[in-house]
């Protein structure tokens, strides 16, 4: 498995340059016969780059190996002794009740709904002139209508963005968070920790 | 029953040990497989190792633990 993630790592990384150098090619270049045609060469990578990434981006929810290998440099993890470990437990702590009390106060806002209003001038000036309205609202999917409007269309398949909405992102966000930090945590315990 | 403070200051005696030995940083941590920075961090009470850590420290040094790390107010200080 790790010579797999070696691989798709390596593959994804390199190409990287022919994937740029592609969009480069579309979006700086004056569209000639000569251009063209290097950008047909270089262009046959992009398809199959982007299939492998979608594919690693699912193995490092998947699979903690993979998480491990790539995201460890990414977030800068060293765990060279006891040391380093004891700090990056400490770190990932903050990181993780930080995080939870960002993603709280963002499905507040995401949820929650305050509004200061002028109210329309009266005779009687004991009567209010503004108004707070405080509002909730909760749905899952974002703008559903929308969607299912574009579906009218010949579209077999098309993918523009998750339809989830940033309320449902948060909460799932919340919830795993919370999971896997409990679960991984049983999981030291009863491996002797 | 006593009460005991609720946080003890360990010392130790590790940097007189290594000069002792003739040892830089980088040779004891190779020794102890830990990283220098451990080492200094040690040498300047900054962290309490674990008790596997400080076993091997004082199997390097052929002592027992109770001599190279000692409570605040001992008589090593």
């Amino acid at each position: 498995m790790n010579k797999l993630i070696r691989y798709i790592q390596a593959y994804l990384l390199f190409s990287l340059p022919f994937i740029f150098t592609d969009f480069a090619f579309s979006l700086f270049f004056p569209k000639t016969e000569l251009t063209y045609f290097v950008q047909q060469i270089i262009g046959w990578n992009i398809v199959p780059w982007f299939f492998v990434l979608i594919v690693f981006l699912i193995m490092l929810v998947v699979i903690p190996q993979a998480r491990e290998m790539t995201l460890r440099r990414l977030a800068n993890i060293k765990e060279r002794d006891e040391r380093e470990e004891y700090i990056t437990g400490k770190a990932s702590r903050v990181t993780y009740i930080s995080t939870l009390s960002l993603l709280i106060l963002l499905l507040f806002f995401s949820m929650f709904s305050i509004t200061v209003e002028r109210l329309p001038k009266t005779q009687n000036l004991k009567s209010p002139h503004h108004a707070l309205k405080l509002g909730f609202k909760f749905s899952p999917f974002e703008d559903l209508q929308s969607f299912a409007n574009k579906s009218k269309n010949n579209i077999i398949f098309g993918y523009e963005k998750i339809t989830l909405s940033k309320s449902s992102l948060l909460l799932i966000l919340l919830i795993w968070q919370l999971v896997i930090f409990n679960l991984s945590a049983r999981k030291e315990q009863k491996s002797g920790c | 029953m006593p009460k005991l403070e609720k946080k003890l200051k360990i010392l130790n005696r590790l940097q007189q040990l290594r000069q002792k030995h003739h040892l830089t940083q980088e040779d004891l941590a190779q020794a102890v497989d830990v990283t220098r920075a451990t080492i200094i961090a040690l040498e300047k009470g900054n962290y309490n190792p674990s008790l596997e850590l400080a076993f091997r420290l004082a199997q390097f040094f052929k002592m027992k633990i109770d001599t190279i790390f000692y409570l605040q107010g001992n008589k090593y200080e």
